[in-house]
């Protein structure tokens, strides 16, 4: 009894010192002043180690008054840690987002439009209206434009990163098929007549894995030419005659022509695996496996997107680099923090970044300067460099991921052969034009 | 045993001497072939069942243990090689052993990601929590088990509905919360919002109702107070729920990423292992080898806890689905 009485009161003792003298187990909030500049950024370990070298040499620049101060949150979950930080009005001055964030966050009114910024860049540079943009990756500055309701263009940010697809393919799979394994498919006919040879059902070899959401079909859609959305914004046009040609080449590849592996369903071996294992020959992927498949040592080459009715294109993935608004910032922080992302953005630092972490510049002046050890790879960057000229943005809508939840499951019925072409991309059209763009 | 020997004693010709056995049941000697055939076959069938019983037995233990086995190869295997199906060396030589696997994942688990900070920091966190969650739910299901008072079951009843919103509508308005009582980036930030925990309140409950009334009668006329009663009749009694519940919300806590992303800043000292697995994910996918070898150590504690009160656990589920 007297033992059980004593666990309690101590029990009892210890909440009320939690409750009490907790906070001083931890690190307390704020320390930073008008002179700080705090950057949130979501990178891997070696992104992060050379961003930070990048923002201490930006701090160090001579006449620079600020200093940047780097923190690393998860890029899972990162969406509800920006939400909450707002709601609590505590933000970063500079966040890195996923490009699809930028629009909700724009229309919640919490980002700094920077266009003053560039029209004040260019004038003191003496440059034309609009240059500073152009030299970025168009489809990456892209994503940072946003029009308001009236139609007006505000300028959120810069990318920091940007990637898009190509076309992976296995040497050894093309040279046990009697095809040149320097001579990869350029159009979409030249890449049927392939898979067909590099197909071999009864030994679990595919020409081709192929993957279904929207952001992986936009190579497909875009290489047909298909346009998105309106010009207005305001209707889906993804059920036009491009848009159907395009989604019947992915049912062809697959029904028709048999030489797709089934990496779209679900319980399929995904593309990835299924392209490090040998079983598919083909698959579009992005520069960010490179070295994963190297370390597999899978032997393989890169090109561009079989080129369709409107040429070769790919999807365009990414994050920017946003400024959070913040009433109670200076004037002259503000500026700061562009001059900062700017830096980080300019031709020098891109290509040292690129350069070190194997990336594609979002500088087309640092396209040049770009130089690796490894030659092979550096090549195959390149044909990423060179991709992403044609790249296309996705869809700026309030709710990306939405049209993905709509979509996708309309084009595995019209794959499963459930529904035509025509109806699965009607159907979508019709939900997109009433539950996410008519808000 | 003792209706085979009913049987065995009917058949006329056999002549039956029954020998104390080793482990004390009598075996019955004969001469009789119909019955030495039929013992056989009675030996052959438990054999066969047996066979069979520990071949369903260890095909599932192989089925439990394949995910374990397959993080510890992973935690293993040389970078970007994660998907690669091979498991296998080349040679049972040290080249073909490191051409597939390394020892390095475990080594930038804990020099380059704080590990040992979050996994402190969980402990802390889970430890703490399921401590005093286990406290104020065995309190109030006491409460709503034994105590009467003006609208108890309507009471009980509302807080039971909350269980059925989800739990991610609270995480705004408990940010929100805790933000202002000043327990953004703390400890209490990490615990307190979770301490009222009403499926434990429920659990709770519901075993204790099964407690005797007689007991608690019984107690006061030996004149326990209150607080006797609680802590020398029911907590001794509700052991094994409360143990389970102890099990529950620590295993929560343990997993329990969002709230504990959100609630604290970015590098902060007080960053928990679900936080810090999270850094190994990336827009592109995930440095499986490096979660995997983070993962092998984070699953230690949960192992210990559910191995030392696993009889615990497993009474107090079953009893907890019980009404007297």
């Amino acid at each position: 009894m007297i033992r059980n009485s004593n666990i309690l009161t101590l029990a009892v003792g210890l909440l009320l010192f939690f409750f009490l003298f907790g906070s001083f187990f931890c690190s307390k909030p704020g320390g930073l002043g008008d002179k700080d500049i705090l950057v949130w950024v979501s990178y891997g370990p070696d992104e992060y180690k050379l961003f930070e070298k990048i923002a201490k040499n930006w701090s160090e620049l001579k006449g620079n008054d600020y200093k940047v101060h780097v923190a690393l949150i998860p890029w899972m979950g990162q969406e509800s840690k920006y939400r909450t930080a707002l709601i609590a009005g505590a933000p970063p001055d500079i966040g890195r987002v996923d490009t699809p964030f930028v629009p909700e966050l724009a229309h919640n009114n919490v980002l700094t439009d920077i266009k003053q910024y560039l029209t004040a860049e260019e004038t003191e540079k003496k440059m034309n209206t609009g240059e500073i943009l152009l030299e970025y990756v168009k489809a990456a500055i892209d994503s940072c434009v946003i029009k308001d309701k009236n139609g007006v263009e505000h300028v959120y940010g810069f990318p920091d990163q940007t990637n898009g697809a190509c076309l992976f393919y296995n040497k050894d799979s093309f040279k046990a098929a009697g095809l040149d394994p320097e001579k990869p498919p350029k159009t979409w006919d030249e890449f049927i007549e392939y898979a067909k040879k590099l197909t071999k059902p009864d030994e679990g070899l595919y020409g081709f894995g192929m993957d279904n959401s929207l952001w992986w079909s936009f190579p497909f859609f875009n290489t047909f030419g298909t346009k998105f959305l309106s010009d207005d914004g305001a209707k889906c046009l993804l059920d036009s005659k491009e848009g159907v040609a395009a989604l019947q080449m992915k049912v062809d590849i697959y029904k028709k022509y048999a030489v797709e592996g089934g990496a779209w369903k679900s319980g399929g071996q995904n593309t990835e695996t299924g392209f490090i294992n040998g079983r598919y020959a083909m698959i579009l992927m992005g520069p960010w496996n490179l070295s994963r498949f190297k370390a597999a040592r899978v032997n393989f080459g890169v090109a561009l997107v079989p080129e369709g009715p409107a040429g070769t294109s790919t999807n365009v993935g990414g994050t920017n680099m946003v400024i959070f608004r913040n009433e109670r910032r200076p004037a002259a922080k503000l500026r700061a923090c562009y001059d900062f992302l700017r830096y980080v953005t300019s031709p020098d630092v891109q290509a040292e970044w690129a350069s070190t972490l194997r990336q594609i510049p979002v500088n087309l002046k640092a396209y040049d300067k770009f130089r690796i050890d490894d030659k092979e790879e550096e090549q195959k960057l390149k044909i990423f460099m060179e991709q992403m000229k044609t790249a296309q943005a996705r869809p700026k809508v309030l709710k990306y991921a939405q049209l993905e939840t709509i979509i996708n499951p309309e084009m595995e019925s019209a794959l499963s052969g459930n529904i035509t072409v025509e109806k699965a991309l009607g159907n979508a059209v019709e939900r997109i034009n009433r539950e996410v763009l008519a808000h | 045993m003792s209706n085979n020997n009913e049987k065995i004693k009917k058949q006329p010709d056999a002549v039956l001497v029954p020998v104390p056995a080793q482990d004390g049941a009598a075996v019955i000697k004969h001469e009789d072939p119909v019955l030495k055939a039929k013992m056989h076959a009675l030996k052959y069938n438990r054999i066969i069942t047996r066979a069979i019983l520990y071949f369903m037995l260890t095909m599932g233990a192989l089925v439990v243990l394949f995910p374990l086995v397959w993080m510890i190869l992973t935690a293993m295997k040389q970078p970007g090689t994660a998907f690669k199906f091979a498991f296998i060396p080349e040679s049972l030589s040290y080249e073909g052993f490191s051409k597939l696997y390394t020892l390095e994942n475990f080594k930038k688990v804990f020099a380059e990601f704080n590990f040992m900070k979050y996994f402190f920091n969980s402990i802390i966190v889970a430890s703490l929590a399921a401590v005093f969650a286990t406290t104020f739910a065995c309190m109030a299901g006491y409460v709503f088990a034994k105590k009467n008072f003006i609208y108890k079951d309507l009471i009980f009843y509302m807080l039971v509905a909350t269980m059925m919103i989800p739990g991610m509508m609270y995480l705004v308005p408990q940010f929100v919360i805790t933000v202002k009582l000043g327990w953004f980036d703390t400890y209490q930030g990490l615990i307190i919002p979770h301490l009222a925990n009403i499926f434990g309140v429920f659990m709770m409950r519901q075993f204790m109702r099964s407690i005797p009334d007689s007991l608690i009668e019984a107690a006061k006329l030996d004149g326990a107070s209150e607080w006797q009663v609680f802590t020398i009749i029911i907590v001794p009694m509700a052991m094994p729920i409360i143990v389970t519940l102890f099990l529950l919300t620590f295993l929560f806590h343990w997993s329990n990423f969002i709230w504990q992303l959100v609630i604290t800043k970015p590098g902060s000292a007080i960053l928990t292992i679900p936080v810090g697995l999270a850094y190994f994910s990336g827009p592109h996918g995930s440095e499986w080898e490096l979660m995997m070898a983070a993962s092998c150590f984070s699953i230690i504690p949960m192992a210990i806890l559910f191995l030392v009160a696993q009889n615990f656990f497993i009474e107090g589920m079953t009893k907890g689905a019980v009404k007297e």
